[in-house]
């Protein structure tokens, strides 16, 4: 769960047009929106302190070092929000981008190694988002979604999003998810593409699953049961009466 | 799959809106065709740039 907050922050994170990579933070802001931030990703029930911080960075940014939660972290995470203190009520601002410095998963850093998309990346891996969000429009600019490596490989994603309804950030996965991209730009560099998409996950091949003394839960049907669970909930039109009835 | 250095692009106009939970749903229904594929995209334009280089 704490994971896939994570990831909801990277995919909110705009950095392109929201066009506030000046603006400046306050230590108050800077404090505050934490505060929301650490409830979204942190361990909620143990008071574990998951890094440093936060600071006012030189250039106005907010700033947490050493950021850590179970065995996925960061050395720095970097943050803006123009409307802070909606961020601070868990609501959306108006915009907001959010950098992820030397980012690490499992139980050593991105450098030190580690399998699947980490191969390629050799030397260090940093992620980031950002966004701009219009109330009234119920529309929202993904400025860039990106993944990068110090072996010069980036993977980036632009959308436009319509129809995204008004809500908290907590909610702010399934409400994009529901949302419509009406456009969508992926880019992809890299210095060996070949490498590069092999090095991406993959299913286990059945025969693998079979030696496995204690797989671990397919994937398709986890993703099934989550999603007929979810089905109740989901707008009319969402997922047609067949694919409902496959479910 | 070239086998080089290089940018990959792709851009997608889809005016009726593209619903994220859609692919998600169908890539968890395990045995999607093509045509299910297709028949999201309907009504959008994509466009696949290869740039070698870098």
């Amino acid at each position: 769960m704490r994971a896939i907050c994570l990831v909801t922050l990277l995919l909110v994170a705009a950095r392109a047009v929201a066009d506030i990579g000046t603006a400046k933070m306050t230590g108050d802001e800077c404090r505050s929106t934490w505060g929301t931030i650490a409830t979204l990703i942190g361990p909620q029930d143990t008071g574990k302190k998951i890094g440093d911080g936060p600071f006012v960075a030189d250039d106005g940014a907010c700033e947490m070092r050493d950021l850590g939660v179970d065995k996925a972290g960061a050395r720095r995470l970097r943050w803006r929000a123009e409307g802070a203190q909606a961020v601070t009520q868990g609501q959306m601002p108006v915009a907001a981008e959010f950098d992820l410095l030397d980012i690490y998963l499992g139980d050593g850093p991105a450098k030190a190694g580690g399998g699947g998309w980490f191969k390629v990346a050799k030397t260090r891996v940093d992620g980031g988002a950002s966004f701009r969000w219009d109330a009234a429009s119920q529309t929202m600019e993904i400025g860039q979604f990106y993944l990068t490596t110090g072996a010069g490989n980036r993977i980036a994603l632009r959308a436009d999003v319509a129809g995204l309804r008004e809500g908290d950030l907590e909610t702010l996965g399934p409400r994009l998810l529901t949302a419509k991209v009406t456009a969508l730009d992926i880019s992809l560099d890299s210095t060996d593409l070949a490498a590069f998409v092999a090095a991406l996950p993959k299913r286990n091949p059945p025969d693998a699953k079979a030696t496995t003394a204690h797989p671990p839960p397919d994937p398709v049907t986890s993703a099934q049961t989550l999603l007929a669970a979810a089905l109740p909930d989901l707008p009319p039109g969402v997922v047609d009466a067949e694919s409902a009835a496959a479910l | 799959m070239p086998d080089a250095a290089g940018r990959l692009d792709l851009h997608v106009d889809a005016p009726n809106g593209l619903v994220p939970a859609s692919f998600i749903l169908l890539g968890a229904l395990g045995d999607a065709t093509p045509q299910d594929v297709f028949r999201l995209l309907s009504g959008s334009k994509a466009t696949i740039r290869w740039t070698p280089g870098g």
